[in-house]
């Protein structure tokens, strides 16, 4: 049977909710479901039923097609907006990813980080990009919220942006701080050309003497440009282990192909006392 | 001393003003929709501005320290534009439910025609139905009796005198206002209509119930810092401190709280950047690779 995301939404805000807010709920679910407009509703719900963060860190969602959706960044206002949709669909399943598209273009801030959030969870999501416009335009915009509604921890954005935006989004989203590990679908979309931009924004920061986020040369790595190589095998002498590590799982990728970099992932390890770095260069040695 | 400035059109001033207007005590702004100077043909244009309120203006303010809340309205001058004004109206209710949107206004008359009337009466409904106050602008020219007309719409429509903020005052409209219940406006300019001197000559006529000063602070020649200016005036004038407050801060205050949108806590605390990321994201940044 398919994992009942209404449900598991509506279980979440049981306790999280105000409660007069969640009978409000309720009647503009029960009315939305009918075939009413939710675009009065949709901009009041966080009035109603309240604004923090959900605050369930393990939690997850899955979508119809089994990808997995982490809830950690979800406040109660997204909740109950993705319900509101969710009955939307019910009501006009085929128009149900248009609406959300329209219902984000009215926004404000918050409407729109709960419109992109439904997303994945509407009817057509897996090949329907009748939403893509609210995803382009998430990319553009300033506030950083809706930007990470839309990319992180959202297979809908990461399925439909066609190849050069989604590389964009992959480097907007280092750039401002964010973990790429929250791109569902990272290392099947990485290519030669992302490789390529991520080793240049890593030199551009070193020219400028700010750090690197190591997450970028394990995924660069996977379309290694020349000289990244020669680059992380002089990271594997980083004092900072979080960068080892990652230069050594970025290694990891080439060491099968490359027969310089062996020799030095050995070294590293006879002489490696961190525990986390030690088990990257072991992970490493064993692809090659 | 804290100043809510009530009636500031943020989006004709540059960022420095908004660090300007902190460094003078201002941790609280409403803008209120009126005209940009240029008519505007499309609805769509309407409908930008008001987005560029709730989201642009509102990140901007918050830059600085400041909580920014608006009013959404079809102003008086392009009710009388057939091009605009009748979507304007059917857009406006989903503005009317959105967060931080604390009144109707700028409403009202301007030439007083017909269709300003008309356009008047229908958002004083829309006010009613979303449970709003509404924030009335009234004639600069012929002005008396605009206000005079203005006092009497709201009379007539039945809506709640208490509830609506009658703006743009002088010495001889007060009179008009005084015993009305309503709340009574003052702008605040360098050259026209009202100075700082004037107005605190009104202060120690009428005193300070339910009087409510701004800056208006447009693209005409105007001052984002006529509230605290006037506020030093007042104190250099021999008002009590907690008259001050009263006039700069806890007026305003008490006017658009009647939205059930404001509450007073709330700014005491520093403003949320719409570009923040939420604090539970925090545990989710810079993982290793
Ligand atoms: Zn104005």
């Amino acid at each position: 049977m398919a994992f009942d995301v209404d449900g598991a939404l509506a279980e979440l805000l049981r306790s999280r909710a105000r409660p007069e807010g969640l009978t409000w709920l309720e009647q503009v679910i029960a009315d939305v479901a009918a075939g009413a407009d939710p675009e009065v509703a949709f901009p009041a719900v966080g009035r109603h039923v309240g604004r923090g963060g959900l605050d369930v860190p393990g939690a997850t969602l899955t979508t119809a097609t089994g990808e997995v959706v982490p809830l950690a960044a979800w406040r109660v206002d997204d909740a109950a907006r993705v319900r509101v949709l969710l009955a939307a669909a019910r009501h006009d399943a085929a128009g149900a990813l248009a609406t959300a598209a329209r219902l984000y273009a009215q926004g404000d801030a918050r409407e729109r980080t709960g419109a992109l959030r439904a997303l994945p969870f509407l009817p057509g999501a897996a090949d329907d990009a009748a939403a893509l416009p609210a995803v382009l335009d998430a990319m553009r915009v300033t506030q950083g919220e809706i930007f990470e509604a839309a990319i992180c921890d959202n297979p809908y954005g990461s399925r439909h942006l066609p190849q050069l935006e989604w590389r964009k989004a992959v480097l907007k989203a280092l750039f401002v701080g964010l973990s790429i590990h929250r791109i569902p679908g990272l290392d099947d979309r990485a290519d030669a050309d992302l490789a390529q931009s991520l080793c240049d924004f890593a030199a551009e920061r070193e020219a400028a003497t700010r750090a690197v986020p190591p997450e970028l040369w394990p995924l660069a790595a996977r379309h290694a440009p020349p000289g990244l190589a020669a680059k992380l095998i002089g990271y594997l002498e980083h004092p900072n282990p979080v960068h080892r590590a990652a230069a050594a799982t970025a290694l990891g990728h080439v060491v099968a192909t490359d027969a310089r970099v062996r020799p030095f992932l050995t070294d590293r390890a006879e002489r490696e006392r961190d525990d986390v770095v030690a088990a990257a260069l072991r992970g490493a040695l064993a692809r090659g | 001393m804290r100043i809510f400035e009530p009636h500031a059109h943020m989006f004709s001033r540059i960022t420095d003003d908004y660090e300007t207007m902190a460094l003078a005590g201002v941790e609280a702004i409403l803008e209120p929709a009126f005209w940009l100077g240029q008519p505007r043909t499309h609805v769509g244009t309407f409908l930008d501005y008001f987005d560029t309120l709730l989201g642009w203006e509102r990140y901007r303010a918050a830059q600085y320290g400041i909580h920014h809340f608006c009013a959404i309205a079809l102003n008086p001058k392009e009710a009388n534009d057939d091009r605009v004004n009748a979507g304007v109206i059917e857009a406006m209710p989903r503005y009317l439910e959105k967060d931080g949107v604390l009144a109707v206004g700028e409403i009202g008359y301007d030439d007083m025609t017909e269709r300003e009337e008309k356009f008047f009466a229908a958002q004083l409904d829309l006010a009613r139905k979303h449970d709003l106050p509404a924030l009335i602008h009234t004639p600069h020219r012929d002005k008396k009796r605009g206000v005079q007309r203005t006092l009497d719409l709201i009379r007539d429509v039945g809506f709640p005198m208490e509830r609506a903020l009658v703006d743009h005052n002088n010495e001889e409209t007060v009179t008009l206002c005084a015993d009305t219940g309503c709340y009574i406006g003052f702008s605040i300019y360098p050259d026209t209509k009202m100075d700082e001197a004037r107005m605190v000559s009104i202060l120690q006529r009428w005193g300070t119930d339910r009087m409510v000063l701004n800056s208006a602070c447009d693209w005409g020649k105007s001052d984002p810092l006529k509230v605290a200016r006037t506020a030093h005036r007042m104190k250099r004038g021999g008002f009590p401190a907690a008259e001050v407050d009263k006039v700069v801060w806890h007026n305003p205050i008490a006017f658009f709280a009647q939205s059930g949108r404001l509450n007073p806590a709330d700014l005491d605390a520093r403003p949320v950047l719409d570009g923040e990321l939420w604090q539970g994201n925090s545990i989710l940044r810079g993982q290793g690779g």
